[in-house]
Formats: C-alpha cells, sequence, structure tokens
C-alpha cells in the first residue's frame, strides 16, 4: 500500500470517531431546539371532512362538512417536523358571532358544535416563541348540493 | 386511373413480399421495386405533409383554447358551481361515466392525432397498420363521443366565441385525420393482416398509449387525494422515480436499438412530440401573448429542442441539449422544487417528472441508437455556445419579465434564491451582497453579477464534467459490446466442436493424423490490426524428424510457435497437432507439447526440483517417471549441486536448462524449441543436440527455431524458411551440400527484390481501427 | 573499477551525471504524460487540484483546532504541533530513505549495468543519492510544504515566510537522504545476516509481530469505558498542552528546524528571526559532514558490492530433497504458498494488512463505546466500522490488481500448459481470500462484540462484507488480465506507478464511501430495528460479487488468450 493511501485511510479513521463524537453522542450542547416549521389540518380520521385548498388563498385550509342536525365533529392538526422541540398550539376562533359552538378540550381535542348554516373563521397557531407558525382555518357548514 | 393502377401493382408485389418475411418492420422486398414503389407514393405523401401540419396546428388551437385549460382545470381550481375549487369526476357536468370515458379517450385521441401527424414523415409497415387499425377507430368512435368531450371543456370557463373556434378546429381536425387515414387504408386496404404485423401493431400501441399519457387523467378520474408521500428527499417514492428515470431508457433502448433507422427516428420523435404536447395542455393563448408564461426554464427547452432536432436534424442544436439539459435534469429530479406533500397523482407531479424524464433521457438514447453521432470537442463547443447564448438571453428575460410578474421570474434559477437556499448562508450572502440594479424606461432591473457568473462557471465545469462521463460510458458500452459478441462466438465455436466431435469423447483425436503437427491455412493479426503478422501458412511436420524453422527477426516464426503452444488465439485457419484442434481441444493438444521458449519464464523463487516436480504435476507424470527423468537430465546437464537450489542464485545457462528439463518432463510428441541454445556451454549445446536428436528418434517430433544456420543444417531433417509472415519453401536439408549451403541458400531467399517489395507493399492494407459498433447496423 | 572520469571537464561531468539521474528516474517514474499536451494539461491540472485540497484541509483542520482551544487555551495551534506533525513527516521519510538507498546503493540489480557504463563509480553513487533526494524535494514540496501553508494561512504568518520555506525545505529534503545513506550501512548488515539465515529471520519477524500486536491490543483495552471529551475537556486539555512541550523537549533539533522554516512566535505573531539563518547554516554543515561520512564509508562500500558477484546469495550445497507427486490444484496452491512466502513484499503485506484490521476495529469501537452514543450515533459507528474495514481490505487488494503481471514471462507461460486456464488464475487469489476471510471473520466478531446488533445481523453484515471483498479482489484481478505488465515485470522488476494498482486504489475509496453512504441511509430509514438494512446490504454484497465474478469468467473467456 502506498505511503499516501495509508494516510489517507489514518485522516478517515480519525475523522469517524470525530464525526460520531460530535454528531453521534447524548448531549444537549449539540441538540439544538427544533422549531415549528408548518402547522396544518388534516383529514379527519373517521370521514367527517376532507381538507382542501385553493390556489388563490394557499395558506388557508378549507373544511366542508354537510349540515346535519347536532352536528358535532373533531379537528384533526399536524405539526411539522415530527422532532418539533415544542408542539403545543392553540387555536383563535372568534366564536362571538357564531351559532353553535367550539369546544376545545383538555386533552387537545377541537370539537365544533353547528346546528345550522355556518362558516367560521379561524388560526392555529405553534407556541414556540418568536419563530411561532400559524395557519388560517375556514370551516363551512352547507347544504350538501348535488352536481 | 394510370396512377391508381401503378400503385395497386406495387401493393400487390409488397404484399408477395411481406408474406415471405417475418420481420414486418423491414421491408426486405426487392430493393430496386421498394426504391421504385417509393418514388411512385412519394409525390403522393409529401403532400400530406401539409394536412397534417394544419391537423397539429388545428389540434394545437382547440387546446389552447380558453383561459382555462384543461390541465389547470382539472388541478382543481375551478368550477362553476363551487367557488372552492373540487378535484376529480365531481368537478365535471357530466355524469362520472361519460367524464371518465371522454377523459381516457382524449388519451387515445392525443396518441392517434400524434401518429396521424407524423405518418407522412414515415415509411415502414407498422405506422400505416397503426394508422389504419389504431387512429382511424379512433377518430370514429371520436365523432360519437364529441359532444361528451366539448361538454368537459365548456365546463371549464369557455366562452361562446372560443367554443365555437374549438368546434370550427375539432371538425377541421376530424377532416384531415380521415384524409390521412383514408389514404392509408387506399395504400393498404388489407383488413386482415399477418399474425406477425398483430403482434408488432399490439407491442407498438402500449409504448404509443404509455408515451401520450396525458399528465392531467389521474387527476381528473382519481381526484387530488389526500395522502401525504413526499416526492422529494430521496424518500422511497421519490427514489421509485428516480429508478424510473434509468429504467425506462434502458427498456427502450433494447427495445429499439435492432429495429430500422425510420422506426427509431419515429418512436423518438413520437415521445418526444407527445411530451411536448403534455407539456402544452398547461397552457392557453393567453399564455402565448404573456411571453413571461412561456417555458423557457433549461429543462422545458429540451421538450422542443429534441423534436425540432429530429425533424429538422439540427445536430448542433442537439448537442446543446445533450451536453447542459441532461444533467441539470438529473440535479431537478434529484430536487424537485415543487411543493412539499405535492400529490403523487397531480397534474403538477406528473408534468414535472414528464418534462424531466424527457430532458434527462431523451438526448442519451438519440445517441445511444445513433441518431446524432457521438459527439467530438467541435460539438462540446457549439453546445457552449449555445449555453451562452441561452444564459444571456435567460438573464435579459428575468430581468424584463419580472416587472410583469408579481414576486418576480426565476428562469433557469438564476433570479431568486432556490438555489442559494440548497447550498447554505455562505451561497445566500454571495447572492445578496452583490446586487447590481438599474432602470431603463418603466423598466427596473435587478442582477447578481458574482452569483450569476459563479453559477455559469459552475455550470461549464458541469459540462466538462458530463462530457468525461460519456466518454467512460461509451468506453464502458463498447466494451461491453465487444464482450458479448466474442462471448457468443465462445459458445459458437463449442457448439461447432462438439457437432466436429461427432459422438467422441473431447479427449479422443478430432483428427486422425495423430503423428503430425499441421497448419492448414493458418493466419494471425494482432488487435485491430489490418495487417496480417502470418498470412496462408501450411506446414505438415511429421514423427520422427526434426524439423527446422528458419526466417530473419520479424519474420512470424514466434508468432507461428506461440499459436502452436496456445499463448495466443488464431485468427485464420487450423493448427493440429497430435490430431488435435489446437483452439477447439486446446488442453488435449498441450498434454502433447513441450516448449522451450526462447528467454527462459521460471518462478526464480522456487527451488529446481520445486519447479520441475510442479511441471511434472501439471502434466500428470507418474512419480516412477519424474523420478527416473529428473535424475537422467539432472545429470545429463550436470545440475546435481544446484537442482535443489533457488533458481535465484542460477546463472543464464542453468535457467535454460531447467527450462529444458521442464519441456521433456513429460516426454512430449510435439518438443518445440524456440532458439534454445542461447547462452549454453558448447557441452551443454552439444547435450541438447543429443536430446533433440533422441527424441526425434523415439518417434516424436522436435520443432525447432534457430538462428544459428550451421546447428540447423547439421540436425535438421527438413527445414522451412519464413519471410513477412509467408513460409517461402520447405526442402529436406539433404538437398544441401558443400557447393550448395543451407547458409547460401536462406540468404538468398530471403533477399528483397526490388519488384517484390512493391508487390508486398501494394498488398500490405493501411492499419485501420476497427470500429466498434453497438449493434449491426452502420 | 577505478575512479578516473573518462571525459575531464565540469560540463561532460554534468552531462553525464544529468544523464545518469534521469535515466534512474524515468526508470523509476512514468513520464509519459509529457508526450501529450492532453496528458500534461490533464496532470497539472490534477496537480493544481491535489495542493490546492491539501491546503485547504491543512487550513481548516488548523483553523478549526485553533477556534475550539484544542491545543491550547489562547485560540492559537502552537508550533509544537507543527513540530509533532512534522517529526512524523521526517521520521517516516528517513525510514523509507533508509530501507530504499539500502536496497538501492547495496541489492539494486541495474547497479550491474550502470557501473558497466562510462561514468565513475562516484557518479553512479551520488546519482542514486540524487534520485531520492528528488523523490524526497518532490514529497516536500507537494505535501509538507501545503501543509505548512495551510498553518501559515490559518495562523497568519507573514508572506516572505511562505518564500523562506521553499530554500528550507529544499535542503530538509537532503537531510533524510544523507542520514538514510549513513543509517543504511548498519541496515544492510542486519538485513545481510538475517538473509543469511532464513530461519532466524522468521523467528524474529514473527516475534516482533507477536509482541507487537500484543502491545497494542493491551494499550487498546486500557482505554477507559465512558469517555465524555466534552465534560472532560479541562482534565484533558492539560494533559495534551503538557504532553507537546514535553515533545518539544525532548525533540529538540526537529523544534529548532521547525522554527525555523516557519519563524518564532511572540509579540501575538509569528516573526522571522536571525535564529532561523543560523540554524539554516549549522543545517547545511550538518549535513555536509554527514554526507563527507557517507563519501568515505558507503561509497566504498557500495563499489566493492557492485565489483564482486552476489556470492552472499548462494547457500553452501543442500541435501537432495525427494521428487513428489501431487494433484494439479494442490501442486499449484503449494507453488504459489511457496512464492508468497519467499516474496517478503508479499509475505509482510498479507500480515501487515490482515492483522491490522482486526485491531483497527477493536480500537474503533472500544472509543465508540466509551462514547454516550444516541441512535443516530450508533448507526454512524456501525457504518464507519463498515467503512473502515471494507477501505483498508480494498486498498490492499492494490496488491492483486499487479499479482499476474510479477510472474513476469512466466506468467504467460502458464497458457502453454494443459490446464484451463482459469484454474491458475483463480488458485492464485487463494491466498488472499483465505487471509481475507480469516480477517474479516476476526474483525467483524470484534465488532459484533461492541455494537448493539444482534448475531443475525452481525452474520449478515460479516456475509455483505465477505462479498465485497471477494468482488474486488476478482475485480483487481480482472484489471491485471485486461491490463497486463508483465513485460514491464520481466525487464525490470517492478513498477512504481502500476495504473492497474492505482486505479484499483481508487475504486476502493469509492466504493467503500458508497457503501458507507448505502448503509447509513439505510440504517437511519429502518428506524429502531436495522434488520432489513442488514438484510438488504447483504444482498448488495452478494450482488455485487456475482457480478464480478461474472465478468472475471467471461473476461477470462473471452480475452484472456490474447492479452500477453
Amino acid at each position: 500500500m502506498k505511503k499516501s493511501v495509508v494516510l489517507a485511510i489514518m485522516v478517515i479513521y480519525v475523522f469517524a470517531i470525530v464525526v460520531v463524537g460530535l454528531w453521534g453522542i447524548k448531549t444537549y450542547f449539540f441538540n439544538p431546539t427544533v422549531y415549528v416549521s408548518e402547522i396544518k389540518l388534516v383529514d379527519s380520521e373517521d370521514g367527517a371532512y376532507k381538507v382542501e385548498t385553493t390556489p388563490d388563498q394557499p395558506d388557508v385550509d378549507y373544511i366542508r362538512v354537510d349540515y346535519k342536525k347536532d352536528l358535532k365533529f373533531q379537528l384533526y392538526y399536524r405539526v411539522l417536523p415530527d422532532d418539533a422541540s415544542n408542539k403545543t398550539v392553540e387555536f383563535d376562533f372568534d366564536i362571538s358571532k357564531y351559532v353553535g359552538k367550539i369546544e376545545i378540550t383538555e386533552v387537545g381535542e377541537v370539537l365544533v358544535y353547528a346546528n345550522e348554516r355556518m362558516t367560521i373563521d379561524g388560526y392555529i397557531r405553534s407556541r414556540d416563541g418568536v419563530k411561532a407558525k400559524s395557519r388560517k382555518i375556514r370551516i363551512m357548514i352547507r347544504v350538501s348540493e348535488s352536481v | 386511373m394510370a396512377v391508381e393502377l401503378i400503385l395497386l401493382e406495387k401493393i400487390g408485389s409488397k404484399r408477395r413480399a411481406f408474406s415471405a418475411n417475418k420481420n414486418s418492420d423491414l421491408l426486405v422486398a426487392d430493393e430496386a421495386e421498394t426504391s421504385k414503389r417509393k418514388r411512385v407514393e412519394k409525390p403522393f405523401k409529401d403532400k400530406f405533409i401539409a394536412p397534417s401540419v394544419l391537423l397539429g396546428l388545428l389540434y394545437a388551437v382547440r387546446y389552447l383554447s380558453g383561459d382555462r385549460t384543461l390541465g389547470n382545470a382539472t388541478m382543481a381550481d375551478i368550477s362553476r358551481f363551487d367557488p372552492y375549487g373540487i378535484s376529480g369526476l365531481v368537478a365535471s357536468p357530466l355524469p362520472d361515466w361519460l367524464t371518465a370515458m371522454a377523459g381516457i379517450f382524449m388519451w387515445l385521441e392525443a396518441a392517434a392525432v400524434l401518429i396521424v401527424i407524423l405518418y407522412p414523415l414515415f415509411d415502414f409497415k407498422n405506422i400505416n397498420n397503426l394508422v389504419k387499425f389504431f387512429a382511424t377507430p379512433v377518430f370514429i368512435f371520436e365523432l360519437t363521443l364529441m359532444y361528451a368531450e366539448m361538454q368537459l371543456f365548456c365546463s371549464f370557463g369557455m366562452d361562446v366565441g372560443t367554443l365555437y373556434l374549438s368546434a370550427a378546429s375539432f371538425a377541421g381536425e376530424i377532416g384531415m385525420s380521415f384524409a390521412i387515414c383514408g389514404y392509408a387504408w387506399i395504400r393498404d386496404p388489407r383488413f386482415k393482416i399477418s399474425k406477425a404485423e398483430v403482434k408488432n401493431l399490439l407491442l407498438s400501441i402500449l409504448p404509443v398509449l404509455i408515451a401520450a399519457f396525458p399528465p392531467y387523467l389521474l387527476q381528473l378520474l382519481f381526484g387530488k387525494a389526500n395522502a401525504l408521500y413526499e416526492i422529494k428527499g430521496l424518500t422511497p417514492q421519490h427514489r421509485a422515480f428516480l429508478y424510473a428515470a434509468v429504467v425506462v431508457p434502458i427498456v427502450t433502448y433494447f427495445g429499439l436499438r435492432n429495429k430500422s433507422k425510420d422506426v427509431i427516428r419515429f418512436s423518438l420523435l413520437f415521445l418526444s412530440l407527445a411530451t411536448m404536447v403534455s407539456y402544452t395542455f398547461n397552457y392557453t393563448f393567453i399564455d402565448i401573448i404573456q411571453p413571461w408564461h412561456w417555458p423557457l426554464h433549461l429543462c422545458n427547452t429540451a421538450m422542443y429542442i429534441v423534436p425540432i432536432c429530429l425533424i429538422f436534424k439540427w445536430d448542433k442544436l442537439f448537442y446543446f441539449t445533450y451536453f447542459i439539459n441532461v444533467m441539470g435534469a438529473f440535479i431537478a429530479m434529484a430536487m424537485p422544487n415543487y411543493d412539499d406533500g405535492t400529490n403523487i397523482i397531480s397534474t403538477k407531479l406528473i408534468l414535472f417528472w414528464i418534462n424531466h424524464f424527457c430532458a434527462f433521457f431523451m438526448p442519451l438514447l438519440l445517441v445511444a441508437l445513433k441518431v446524432f453521432d457521438r459527439p467530438h470537442f467541435k460539438q462540446f463547443r457549439y453546445s457552449m455556445i449555445g449555453f451562452l447564448i441561452y444564459f444571456v438571453l435567460m438573464l435579459i428575460v428575468n430581468g424584463w419579465f419580472s416587472n410583469y410578474v408579481e414576486g418576480g421570474v426565476d428562469y433557469f434559477f438564476l433570479n431568486k434564491d432556490f438555489v442559494v437556499s440548497k447550498l447554505g448562508s455562505w451561497a445566500e450572502k454571495l447572492r445578496e451582497n452583490y446586487v447590481w440594479q438599474f432602470d431603463i424606461g418603466n423598466l427596473h432591473f435587478v442582477y447578481y453579477p458574482v452569483y450569476q457568473t459563479l453559477f455559469f462557471i459552475v455550470y461549464v465545469g458541469i459540462a466538462f464534467g458530463m462530457w468525461f462521463i460519456y466518454e467512460q460510458f461509451f468506453a464502458i458500452a463498447d466494451f461491453h459490446y465487444d464482450m458479448m459478441i466474442r462471448n457468443r462466438k465462445f459458445r459458437q465455436d463449442k457448439y461447432a466442436m462438439k457437432s466436429a466431435l461427432n459422438g467422441r469423447k473431447k479427449s479422443e483425436p478430432m483428427y486422425d493424423q495423430t503423428d503430425k503437427l499441421i497448419l492448414e491455412g493458418f493466419g494471425k493479426r494482432y488487435g485491430t490490426s489490418n495487417v496480417y503478422a502470418v498470412k496462408n501458412a501450411d506446414l505438415e511436420v511429421n514423427a520422427g524428424e526434426i524439423f527446422g524453422f528458419l526466417g530473419p527477426n520479424g519474420a512470424g516464426k514466434s508468432t507461428i510457435i506461440k499459436s502452436i503452444v496456445g499463448i495466443q488465439p488464431i485468427t485464420e485457419g487450423t493448427i493440429k497437432v497430435c490430431g488435435y484442434d489446437v483452439e477447439k481441444q486446446s488442453v488435449e493438444a498441450k498434454r502433447q507439447i513441450g516448449y522451450v521458449p526462447d528467454h527462459y519464464a521460471l518462478y526464480e523463487r522456487l527451488t529446481g526440483r520445486e519447479y520441475i516436480n510442479y511441471i511434472a504435476d501439471i502434466y500428470d507424470v507418474s512419480k516412477e517417471d519424474r523420478d527416473e527423468r529428473i535424475e537422467k537430465y539432472v545429470e545429463l546437464f550436470e545440475l546435481q549441486g544446484a537442482i535443489d537450489n533457488s533458481m535465484r542464485t542460477y546463472s543464464h545457462g542453468m535457467k535454460q536448462k531447467i527450462t529444458i528439463m521442464a519441456a521433456l518432463i513429460h516426454d512430449p510428441k510435439l518438443w518445440i524449441l524456440d532458439e534454445p541454445l542461447t547462452g549454453l556451454d558448447p557441452n551443454s549445446i552439444y547435450q541438447v543436440k543429443e536430446c533433440m536428436k533422441q527424441h526425434a528418434k523415439a518417434g516424436n517430433i522436435v520443432f525447432f527455431s534457430s538462428h544459428i544456420i550451421d546447428v540447423v543444417e547439421r540436425i535438421c531433417d527438413r527445414i522451412t524458411i519464413i519471410k513477412k509472415g509467408k513460409i517461402i519453401c520447405t526442402r529436406n536439408v539433404s538437398d544441401f551440400g558443400p557447393d550448395n549451403t543451407l547458409e547460401d541458400f536462406y540468404l538468398k531467399t530471403i533477399e528483397e527484390t526490388e519488384v517484390e517489395r512493391e508487390e508486398i507493399d501494394a498488398n500490405v492494407q493501411p492499419e485501420t481501427k476497427r470500429k466498434h459498433r453497438l449493434f449491426k447496423r452502420d | 573499477m577505478e575512479d578516473t572520469i573518462q571525459n575531464k571537464g565540469f560540463k561532460p561531468f554534468i552531462k553525464h551525471f544529468k544523464a545518469l539521474v534521469l535515466m534512474q528516474l524515468k526508470d523509476k517514474l512514468d513520464f509519459s504524460f509529457l508526450s501529450s499536451k492532453k496528458k500534461l494539461i490533464a496532470k497539472i491540472v490534477f496537480f493544481i487540484l491535489r495542493i490546492g485540497a491539501i491546503i485547504a484541509i491543512s487550513y481548516l483542520a488548523f483553523h478549526y483546532a485553533a477556534v475550539l482551544s484544542l491545543f491550547s487555551l489562547s485560540g492559537i495551534v502552537p508550533v509544537g504541533v507543527v513540530t509533532m506533525i512534522y517529526t512524523l513527516i521526517f521520521v517516516m521519510s528517513l525510514l523509507s530513505c533508509t530501507v530504499g538507498l539500502m536496497k538501492t546503493l547495496y541489492y539494486a540489480d541495474d547497479n550491474r549495468v550502470l557501473v558497466t557504463m562510462p561514468v565513475t563509480g562516484n557518479m553512479v553513487f551520488f546519482s542514486k543519492l540524487v534520485v531520492y533526494f528528488i523523490f524526497e524535494l518532490e514529497r516536500s514540496l507537494t505535501f509538507t510544504l501545503p501543509l505548512l501553508i495551510g498553518y501559515g494561512v490559518a495562523s497568519l504568518l507573514p508572506i516572505g515566510m511562505y518564500f523562506w520555506m521553499i530554500p528550507c525545505l529544499i535542503f530538509l529534503s537532503a537531510l533524510p537522504v544523507v542520514l538514510g545513506a549513513l543509517l543504511s550501512l548498519p541496515t544492510m548488515a542486519v538485513y545481510g545476516f538475517l538473509k543469511r539465515h532464513g530461519a532466524i529471520k522468521v523467528t524474529v519477524f514473527l516475534l516482533v509481530i507477536t509482541i507487537f500486536v500484543a502491545a497494542v491490543i493491551w494499550l487498546i483495552l486500557l482505554i477507559p469505558e465512558n469517555i465524555n471529551l466534552i465534560q472532560q475537556w479541562h482534565h484533558i486539555q492539560p494533559h495534551i498542552i503538557d504532553f507537546i512541550r514535553q515533545f518539544n523537549i525532548y525533540a529538540y533539533p526537529l523544534a529548532k528546524l521547525t522554527n525555523m522554516m516557519i519563524g518564532e512566535y511572540y509579540n501575538l505573531r509569528f516573526n522571522f528571526t536571525w535564529a532561523q539563518v543560523v540554524t539554516f547554516v549549522i543545517l547545511i554543515a550538518a549535513m555536509a559532514l554527514v554526507l563527507v561520512v557517507v563519501y568515505l564509508i558507503a561509497k566504498p562500500l557500495f563499489l566493492k558490492m557492485t565489483a564482486t558477484p552476489f556470492e552472499f546469495e548462494k547457500k553452501e550445497y543442500i541435501k537432495a530433497r525427494e521428487n513428489r507427486r501431487r494433484k494439479k490444484y494442490k501442486s499449484i496452491l503449494r507453488k504459489e504458498f511457496l512464492l508468497n512466502l519467499r516474496s517478503t513484499e508479499i509475505s509482510y503485506s498479507f500480515v501487515a494488512v490482515y492483522i491490522s484490521v482486526p485491531i483497527l476495529i477493536l480500537l474503533l469501537n472500544k472509543i465508540f463505546a466509551a462514547m454516550t452514543t444516541q441512535l443516530l450515533g450508533d448507526y454512524m459507528a456501525y457504518s464507519f466500522n463498515l467503512l473502515i474495514i471494507l477501505l483498508i481490505l480494498f486498498a490492499s487488494n492494490a496488491i492483486v490488481s499487479t499479482m499476474y503481471s510479477m510472474e513476469g514471462r512466466a506468467g504467460y507461460m502458464k497458457k502453454t500448459k494443459p490446464l484451463e486456464l482459469i484454474m491458475p488464475l483463480v488458485i492464485k487469489l487463494f491466498y488472499n481470500i483465505l487471509f481475507s476471510v480469516l480477517s474479516i471473520l476476526a474483525a467483524m466478531t470484534v465488532f459484533g462484540i461492541y455494537s448493539a446488533l444482534s448475531v443475525g445481523n452481525i452474520i449478515m453484515l460479516t456475509v455483505c462484507v465477505l462479498f465485497f471483498q471477494f468482488g474486488h479482489i476478482l475485480w483487481s484481478a480482472e484489471r491485471d488480465l485486461m491490463n497486463p505488465q508483465n513485460e514491464q515485470y520481466a525487464t525490470t522488476g517492478g513498477l512504481i506507478d502500476n495504473p492497474n494498482s492505482n486505479m484499483t486504489t481508487i475504486s476502493a475509496f469509492i466504493i467503500s464511501a458508497a457503501v458507507f453512504a448505502f448503509s447509513l441511509k439505510l440504517f437511519t430509514e429502518g428506524g429502531d430495528d436495522p434488520t432489513l438494512a442488514c438484510v438488504k446490504l447483504m444482498l448488495l454484497g452478494i450482488a455485487f460479487a456475482l457480478m464480478r465474478a461474472y465478468l472475471f469468467f467471461v473476461k477470462v473467456r473471452v480475452y484472456y488468450k490474447e492479452r500477453m
């Protein structure tokens, strides 16, 4: 083996130790805070609604749900990235003008109660400080139409 | 009428020719007849070029109509009834089943229209069948589904004026299509075609449909779906697309490589046009008059450059895409610039991948299938000039059009921070810290000189890198093709040998002359040279004789000897050693041979005894025989004190003696000696000569090459003289005497005359390299 | 041979001397790039890129060492570190020159040819020294100088110092050559003694190896169980600084030489001082003195060795051995065994490489085990283990890509024997494969002991590594078959720059890097369970080996016969 090859192998050997030592060990010194990059609504797990967006308003998540008596469904959302340091979120709905109610439970479920057609606008926000992300939501309770 | 009769006559003869040939892609009918037929038909086919171009224009008019394209529409943006946009079949005003049928039919129609457009430009059997049995039914069916198709368009915001325009162009399309289809039917009115033609037709419909697949169709049929698959960041889904980018061209290459030039050109032109048509589903007339919507990205350019180059055979333009687009497309596929979570069946995603597949592998296929030649440096220069022009144009266009689009345009990623955001903050700083802005009239221009200059330099560097990579791939491809051909020949030779053996065992001699060395028509060429080192050598050496082989340096003596002993292969002719063919029964033939080379070739770290025993093991010499022979030769050559020493300590003469011993240890039937006496002392020379005589006397063949004519004259029974690769003569040594010595005869024989030299020079072919072809056609 | 100059005068002397040196250089180096403009440009470009890369790496290393305060508390990299690096380079050069000069002065075959030329014995002797000086100079200017430039940029050396380094390095390049010429004498005595007494040579060799291996393993096992460099840094750093200081005291001459090149550090910067000039003058004087000693002692011995036949190589009469009959393949195996054993180049490299792999893996895993790694760290550790094992084994296959050619003309005589062509070619690789298997099994056992992988996963990774090594061995051998160098080895006995071994070395780095990247990606994608990743790696290794085996057999079948 040429000397240059031996030298290169030695360098890679030391490099391996350094890399594992710096990036592979459990130390908070090198684990920076992972901020939330995006929040979005996702489709209902029980099939109550599907989330859509329009090209005119790409930052708004729309939900359209057909009205029925005593309608109630849960909102599902997702916080990205999955290893974000602080994944707690808050909901902000202006419920004063809506007939019906939105209830946020202790475990973080968001339940929407409606008894007539309505449109609800609101925001869902992360709570990780200066770089908080938010997302606008529009919930439309409608009469279903035949097409 | 007369013209019509000629046509029918030709069609009749063509039919006869076709039925005789199973491969209906190639017209193997009489060449004269074929070209005559072409001369008659050409004026007719040329006349259809104009209708086919018109058809293409009308088709384009229909699809570009309206302010919303079908592509945009099925991206689920607009519905008259639902301003918030829905996708899939629910977005159509027609029933789901009709919408689905119309969508699928539009796919078939796209394929049929492209076939018909290209039909006048090509002339092979299958295209005729495609027009007749695929395009014609599609157009007929189009008449029934026309209403549904128009409805589908109407639902997407088309006003009355453009609706009428669309309808008119539709009618024109139908007219042109039927005209061209009609011509195809007239040319060959058969309904019943051969099985081979059916097979070819079916096999070509599938790739045609795949190539013409509309990017919006899946989204139209299934809606946007909601699963969040990441088709970027090298996820398994992303990798699947990348693998497809490699697999598709490989499959395409192997499918097309043995087809005719016409078929290859048609296939590639169809593929590139289909890609271009797919992409134009994204556009309307409004986009045409707003140049900032034009597809000017680097990878977009491949979509229209490739078909243009194929139609007009512009190779200078082609090499621009070959050197510049391919790498750009690869980088783009590795780092797609669509949004995270872009749906796997969305129009946007499929458009992206169709475009980049085309930009990536079309140029490679065009060179691999020899539509365009492999580039030389001259073509690389053209491509660099082309790239410079494109680059400057994009700089101008970016600056100018950014005044009309909110957020600016970013052709070739020169304007915005897409590239630098991937590289890191150091690159972002480099871009942001050096900005040049100025105004011309109402237009504001912003440039990033350092970033853009470095971008250009790096891309040129990448192009050089591509050049290097291409060269390596060509070398590998040529080498593997050559290897494949040789391997095929090897298997053929093996099969031929089995046939020649005719039921005999491989260890049995193939030929009856088991006591001779025979050369029949032996010829040898080295490597790719056309010059023969030895040509047409015929020789017969009998058992019991010492045969001398004489010739000047470079005459071909070593060539013949090395071919006999198996060091190099034979180019032509046969060599038979004691009934065994040297090529076909090499192991058995070598078992008969003992070879003393012109320069000893020993494993010098072994002792003499170890080496001799090793050779004896190879030749399966029994213990008793080797004991007897080793003792005999050790005594004869006076090696008692040295035989168990390392051969590194031996003198030249001792090494030569060991070589001779190794050649005789198995008592070979054919003993070949090439200059064996060099470096030996007189006593050893005498011993070797005695060995030779005894060996011949025992009924074996001794083949002896030497420059020392005295020795040859004294011990040989017959001699042959070789000169410039040709055996000049063979004589009995007894024919020579004191007045007519062998030396005189030899010198006279090898002396070149003026006439001889001219004759030889005229016969020698200049050395040319045999080109390696990737496939059999030129 | 008399010391008479055939053509008197300075110009003829220089002319003859130059011719001698160039002839020896051409024999050892490849100058074919001069014949083609394209090759010359490529050579220059690669040369510049190489220098640039060394400067960049050196700069980054020293820069981050300074930023992280690795070697001092004041945010600089002290000169002592450079001294240590230079010492290492110097010692390696000295060893290489000593052994090389010993062989070329006293045992080279070309001596017998050189002394027949119309030149004096002095000229031949000094031409050999000059050839080695040129090699050392090339290494200094293309490796040591860029290294020092990198340090200089990181430590803000004054511009003039870079120009001063060049004459320093020119003379420093001659130092290991003259010292090596002097040390070659006792080395030759020992070498000659061991050569004459083979049994003692083998015993000494085995003893040294055993002691060395045992010592190394003992040292490795001393590494503590838990190392946390970051937390314990304030304990460790003073020891490092102290070690550097002590080293500079004990290696005072080398420290002075280093200071001579880069200056003295005071007032927060490097300064050029007269002490450097004084050291420079002392260096030249010392070298001149050593050269005189070499001339007086080594040169007469050199002339004596070239003038007499190599009688010491001949052994006294040995008792006649018996003839033994063996099966063909056993006979070929035995022949290869004897050739390998009796060739020090091959046998030493076998031992060095195949023993070092498990030891290096032991050290690596001991260090990794001492770190508290997270899952990503574990996966990085597994991938690096694969990388190191494969890299060393693949790089050692460079010798496989010369094995057929090293036989010289005996190589193509194989084709005249009644054997299937493939048999001797494959058997020749047997010992490489055998030693590889043993080495891999040992290394993977060590890896398995320290890793958290299950037995099944370890077995799969072992299979992966084995098959990659088989495939690479066949690929290296195939290169030699397709581009044989038999004639070159037959006439010169060796090639400095064998293109086949260069390509093998390059492919070693590329393939092991690719396996590393691929394995890391697979491990991290698999989440907590690395089983699927291990399966995929195993299948990849098997596929690679099968593909290379197929290509090897086909190429032997269709190309071997016409390749000389």
